[in-house]
């Protein structure tokens, strides 16, 4: 494995990033701490992201509503906006691409990019040019953290250093003395449990860490990642390996007035729409459909194999036998708090297979051409005006939009 | 100066997509670049001037468009917390 003998690679963190992307677009919020909530009009949640005012009164990520309030008075709460992030998301990684390729978006907030000859030599004036790009031509509010390393970990964790705002640099040839520096915690990859278990054996800190040999480290991890990590603190050339999709889903949280499994069923319904959506936009096809129901006390699932489909019918009629199981077996009435709809066992629709004993194929084909039809109608007015069966979105709105680690939504997921 | 200002119609890829959201009302509706170069000559258009040729096609509205390039919308993964 390569070691690199200089900086080879830019890790980007946007500070706060849902908080000050709202400080950006709403001039009351500037200079206030700011909260971003799932939902408005409860305190019975949590602040999914604070400003670095917020940061700076004490308030956490993922801090409950009432904590925060109580550690922070002047806090301002504001509903999340998916739409508006995904947009500002958009915009800034068009305006950091006008400087410098992006090599990875690692999520919507985080990206990095190689450095090329040039760039390896001037790192800071680099920093400073994407920060004056985007201070200019998206705003002043939303700011950045970069990290500069010889590998993607190590200058992710460059990156976090001086919050908000910050540029670090660590060249190979200080190192390792900036990274034992840094507490356990700050090693993506390390988490509380991970903690505990190393402290079972002795190691608190980050020279335990770094000291330990790769296949101790991959012994203590039980698998490839924690050898990785060594190569990757020591700062050998490696990343995280690429993946494939191998499935597609959609899940929400009840609100209390469709907590039943009647109402829980339209929410399912429509997810489960979004989903399929999602599936024929990436070209895929799926040959399973899973169910899973958070209810009071426990969880329920349930899965259905299907021949290689796409189309909404077909998807929609496994729901309703998942569904009619789900009501055989579960205690009446019952409460779900949460629903999950997953299409599973994804194909490329440049490798679909007819089914050898179905012969469904010629209806397939009508009920592809009829959903084609409708998902480009519903394209051409930015809505759904067309769907199979009943359309009424929960209340909370931001159905299939939702923003994870591994997916940043379009703006169709909206529609 | 911003991005779309040194990107002209003809350096998209030709499956890349442009996103027109209204800023009066919010539809969005997507050029493809074969939809854009009716005429070669429009191939040298850069992006901000396409920004402003470009109204919203929500009946009734013809408001002004905001441009954004669509991405796939994958992320690259953290495995086991590797970036």
């Amino acid at each position: 494995m390569r070691l690199p003998q200089t900086i080879e690679r830019l890790y980007l963190d946007f500070d706060g990033f849902f908080a000050s992307v709202e400080q950006q677009a709403t001039p009351r919020l500037r200079g206030r701490p700011v909260g971003v909530v799932p939902f408005a009009g409860t305190s019975r949640t949590c602040v999914i992201a604070c400003s670095k005012e917020a940061k700076a009164a004490g308030c956490k990520n993922v801090m409950a509503v009432d904590e925060a309030k109580a550690i922070c008075p002047d806090l301002v709460l504001v509903p999340q906006r998916p739409d508006l992030y995904r947009r500002a998301h958009n915009a800034l990684i068009a305006e950091i691409e006008s400087v410098i390729p992006v090599d990875a978006i690692k999520s919507i907030d985080e990206l990095t990019c190689r450095l090329d000859e040039h760039q390896r030599h001037a790192p800071e004036a680099l920093a400073a040019q994407i920060k004056r790009t985007l201070a200019l031509n998206v705003g002043p509010y939303v700011t950045c953290s970069i990290g500069f390393a010889a590998n993607r970990q190590l200058a992710k964790m460059a990156g976090k250093v001086n919050k908000p705002d910050g540029v670090t640099i660590w060249h190979p040839a200080q190192m390792p003395g900036p990274l034992l520096a840094q507490p356990l915690d700050k090693v993506p990859g390390v988490g509380p449990r991970m903690q505990r278990k190393l402290a079972g054996m002795g190691i608190h800190d980050m020279p335990a860490l770094y000291h330990l040999q790769p296949k101790h480290m991959r012994r203590i991890w039980n698998n490839v990642t924690g050898e990785r990590l060594w190569y990757a603190l020591h700062g050998y050339d490696i990343q995280a390996p690429s993946t494939e999709r191998g499935m597609i889903g959609h899940g929400r949280v009840l609100p209390p007035e469709a907590r039943s499994l009647a109402a829980a069923h339209e929410i399912a319904r429509l997810l489960l729409i979004k989903a399929a959506r999602r599936l024929r936009r990436a070209n895929y096809y799926c040959s399973g459909l899973w169910v899973w129901l958070a209810i009071k006390d426990g969880s329920w699932q349930g899965s259905r194999s299907l021949p290689m489909v796409q189309d909404d019918a077909a998807v929609l009629s496994a729901l309703r036998i998942v569904w009619g199981q789900a009501a055989d077996q579960l205690p009446k009435p019952v409460t779900v708090y949460r629903v999950g709809v997953t299409l599973t066992h994804l194909t490329p629709d440049s490798e679909r297979q007819g089914d050898l004993f179905l012969r469904d194929d010629v209806l397939r084909r009508r009920w592809e051409a009829a959903t084609r039809a409708s998902d480009a109608l519903n394209a051409r007015y930015g809505r759904t005006v067309v769907s199979l069966g009943p359309w009424n979105p929960p209340a909370g709105g931001h159905v299939g939009g939702k923003i994870s680690y591994t997916r940043i939504p379009s703006a169709e997921d909206f529609l | 100066m911003n991005w779309k200002t040194t990107l002209q119609v003809r350096d998209l890829e030709p499956h890349q997509r442009l996103e027109m959201t209204c800023r009066t009302c919010g539809h969005v509706h997507y050029l493809t670049k074969p939809q854009i170069m009716t005429e070669v000559e429009r191939g040298y258009l850069y992006l901000d001037e396409l920004e402003r040729q470009t109204c919203c096609r929500a009946r009734g509205c013809h408001g002004a468009v905001r441009l954004a390039i669509v991405r796939t919308g994958e992320t690259s993964a953290f495995v086991g917390g590797m970036a």
